[in-house]
This record gives C-alpha cells, structure tokens and sequence, in this order.
C-alpha cells in the first residue's frame, strides 16, 4: 500500500530564529495573507512552489530547509 | 476573522436572505411584473447592503490583496455550487418529466420564482462553502 505523503514545515521555528519576525510581516514579504502564513504554519495548507520558494527566499534558506516531506502509512 | 472571511460571511447573509424571500413568494403573488420588480429592488438593496459592508469591514480590518489560498477557496466553493446546480438541474428535469400528469406540481417546477430562488440558493452555498474552507483550510 501507498504511504500517503504529509509535508511539513519549519516556518514557525525560522521566523523565531530571524528576529521574532511577525506572520504579518513574513506574509507581506512573499506576498501572500497573515492567515496563508498561519495555516502552512499550521499544516492545513500546503503552498505552491512558487509561495515556498519565495518563503524558503524569505529566510535566506535552500527550500528542503524549510519544507520536508514525511510519509504516513495508511 | 480575516478580512477576505468578513467580506464573504457579509456577501452570505443577503444571498440566504433572498433565497429565502423567492422560495417563500413560490405560493404567492407570481406575476411576472412582481418578480422583474422583487429582482430589481433586490439587487439595487444587495448592492448597496455590500458597499456598507465593504466600508465597515476595510474600517475594522485591515484590507488584504487575494492570494493564492483565497484563489483556491473561490475555486472549490465554485466546484461546490456547480456541482449542487447540476445535481438541482436534473432533479428538476426528472421531476418535470415525472410530475408532467400533476398540473399543480408542473406549476410549481416551471415558475421563474423558483428559478430565481435557486440561482440565490446556489449563490448562497457558493459562499458558505467558501465561509467552511476558510475556518477548516484547504488543500490542492
């Protein structure tokens, strides 16, 4: 059987570690809203690879940095 | 709340409303003269109604461009809708072929009231399912 593939993220753990920057502020810098941010932050959207390049942009960091992909069974 | 989530439940409201007017008028009046009229007064109240809502939700929130996320929300709440209006469609059809013997029943089925009280309906659902995606997220 397939594993289904889950991608997970590192925003929060990076926006931390560049000055406590803001979900408004990173959002505003890759030009999407507060509440884009928020839902990759909290896993319930996955952003084109445009929208993650530009974040992975953002930081300063190569794009596996920021997003990983873990597979789940079932 | 964000503020693409305010501007939507603000479209939401008067849509349920609507449907709810054109569905209750059904057994009423149903000249044509009164619907063209309850459409145009409607719509002229709709349009206005939504430049208020505009105003006051760009004054309690900060307005923000549409992203990708709100892009892909719009298009699944569309899906939705369409897939509802085709579900609504072929019901309609099956029951004006079935229910052509029942006078009463056909009346009912080609009144322009209803026509117009679904096309509210779907619009309705349109943006209730954008107002669900919006709290529950959305994936491609």
């Amino acid at each position: 059987m397939k594993a289904k593939m889950r991608i997970a993220n590192q925003v929060r753990r990076l926006r931390f570690e560049h000055g406590e920057m803001t979900q408004q502020a990173l959002a505003e810098m890759v030009g999407a809203t507060r509440q884009t941010v928020l839902a990759i932050e909290a896993g319930k959207y996955a952003p084109s690879l445009e929208l993650a390049f530009r974040i992975a942009d953002a930081f300063g960091v190569g794009l596996e940095e920021v997003f990983r992909r873990e597979y789940v069974d079932g | 709340m964000s503020y693409r989530e305010k501007l939507t439940l603000g479209q939401f409201l008067p849509l349920v409303i609507g449907c709810a007017y054109f569905l209750r008028s059904l057994h009423g009046n149903r000249s044509m003269l009164s619907l063209f009229g309850s459409i145009v007064v409607l719509v002229v109240l709709q349009i206005a109604y939504l430049i208020v809502v505009s105003i006051v939700v760009a004054a309690v929130s900060k307005p923000e461009k549409r992203d990708e996320r709100d892009r892909l929300i719009e298009y699944k709440a569309y899906k939705v809708s369409y897939l509802a209006l085709m579900v609504l469609a072929s019901f309609w059809l099956w029951m004006l072929a079935v229910a052509q013997p029942f006078s009463h029943t056909t009346e009912l089925f080609t009144s322009p009231w209803l026509i117009v009280a679904v096309w509210f309906g779907v619009e309705a659902l349109r943006t209730g399912t954008q107002l669900v995606f919006y709290r529950v997220g959305v994936s491609a």
